[in-house]
């Protein structure tokens, strides 16, 4: 067997319907809650005030702004996003509500990282939202697209997802490599990062982590940590390969992955939503999982 | 992400309270900035001081203050070191001082 037949073979692997229907349905349920929980800093990018115009530097899709949208237009675009994404769990659902949340998404997300913050967490569940808008329609409720059955699918958009996932992941380390060099290795990096996160929060005026000041003086904890991020991010791709014959290490990578951000909100205060849900490792447990349902998971609780 | 090296020195754009008796005292997020997001609140004073518009921005924070303790307000860029501060042996940084303004007690 060739390798473009292995890799065919891969992303065309049949998976049980239901696993798409979920992974689509919970990727849209977060990025709709994401939208909801901060409506009011997604509202008031439509204010335009002279500071805040100020301040406004497009990027991504909206480079080619030289001054931020009328605010009617924003906010038009902004609940036009937000139906697309109820349409695309309801019974409505059609290729034009999916395709719409996923465009919206980014066009929403991308505006709001046009005001010298860049988010860049959020570029993962718009690229999940790309992918996943082509997942084959099944007109039914949610909880019906979303119960065990026999069908199958091809798998290709959960191997995609899970590709994204790792990708970024190593992007990450590479960066880490390139920017910082190994002595990124040493921890020294990773110190100053969480005294920075820690000292901004005190120099205005909120609490910072209990953690950051112990594990400053450990330096050990420190190296540890730096090769471990380095180590991860940078095998995260092994994952999809190593995972599919031994579940177990992807699984455990899964597992790892999430604490890594756990720890990370524990002691920079810095939180990374998708990740934290589970929701970017996610498609790579279910992607190493590409075997057709059996009857033995059908048994599982319906 | 977190690729480059910050260093241990950061220059974080904030405002801090002067008492009577000349002493600092932090603000707290919603006064600096009416936020509960600490990179709003940088983003909002950094970019107040880059427009010119500080002083403008101090009186603001200084209507916002309850404490009767605080007389004045100094919004500025703080040179901190992160790590010494994180360890607890240094509470305030050398301020770079944008503008000053008088709190007006009710």
């Amino acid at each position: 067997v060739n390798a473009s037949q292995r890799v065919d073979d891969w992303l065309m692997a049949p998976i049980p319907r239901w696993r798409l229907a979920r992974l689509q349905a919970i990727v849209v349920i977060f990025a709709l809650g994401y939208l909801l929980v901060r409506i009011q800093i997604f509202w008031s990018l439509g204010r335009n005030t002279a500071s805040a115009v100020q301040r406004f530097e497009p990027v991504g899709v909206w480079f080619w702004l030289d001054q931020p949208l009328r605010r009617d237009v924003w906010l038009a675009l902004f609940v036009a996003t937000v139906v697309a994404g109820i349409a695309s769990l309801s019974r409505w659902l059609s290729r034009a509500s999916t395709v719409s949340f996923a465009a919206g998404f980014l066009l929403v997300t991308t505006y709001r990282n046009s005001w010298g913050q860049l988010m860049w967490f959020e570029n993962l569940t718009a690229v999940h939202l790309a992918v996943l808008a082509f997942v084959p329609i099944n007109r039914a409720t949610l909880v019906a697209r979303c119960k065990r059955s026999r069908d199958t699918v091809t798998g290709w958009p959960m191997v995609i997802c899970a590709l994204s996932t790792v990708i970024a992941y190593c992007l990450a380390g590479v960066a880490k490599l390139r920017i910082g060099g190994l002595g990124w290795a040493s921890g020294d990096v990773l110190a100053h990062h969480i005294a920075y996160s820690a000292a901004r929060l005190q120099a205005l005026g909120a609490r910072s982590s209990p953690l950051a000041s112990p594990i400053m003086n450990q330096r050990w904890l420190l190296h540890a940590g730096a090769l471990l991020t380095l180590t991860l991010e940078l095998s995260a791709p092994l994952i999809l390969i190593i995972g599919r014959r031994r579940r177990r290490v992807a699984m455990a990578w899964c597992a790892v992955m999430w604490v890594f951000h756990v720890l990370i909100a524990a002691t920079m205060f810095v939180v990374f939503p998708y990740h934290l849900a589970g929701l970017a490792a996610l498609p790579v447990w279910w992607a190493t999982r590409s075997e057709p349902e059996t009857d033995e998971l059908l048994r599982w609780p319906k | 992400m977190y690729a480059s090296d910050r260093g241990s020195v950061a220059s974080i754009s904030t405002a801090i309270g002067g008492t009577e008796a000349g002493e600092r005292q932090r603000l707290s997020l919603e006064v600096i900035a009416q936020t509960d997001d600490p990179l709003l609140a940088e983003t909002s004073v950094s970019a107040a001081i880059a427009a010119g518009r500080a002083q403008a921005l101090c009186e603001q924070i200084a209507r916002r203050i309850q404490s009767k303790e605080i007389v004045n307000v100094t919004v500025g860029r703080e040179v901190i070191d992160t790590v010494k501060m994180v360890k607890g042996q240094q509470r305030f940084g050398k301020l770079r001082i944008a503008a000053t303004c008088a709190v007006r007690q009710p």
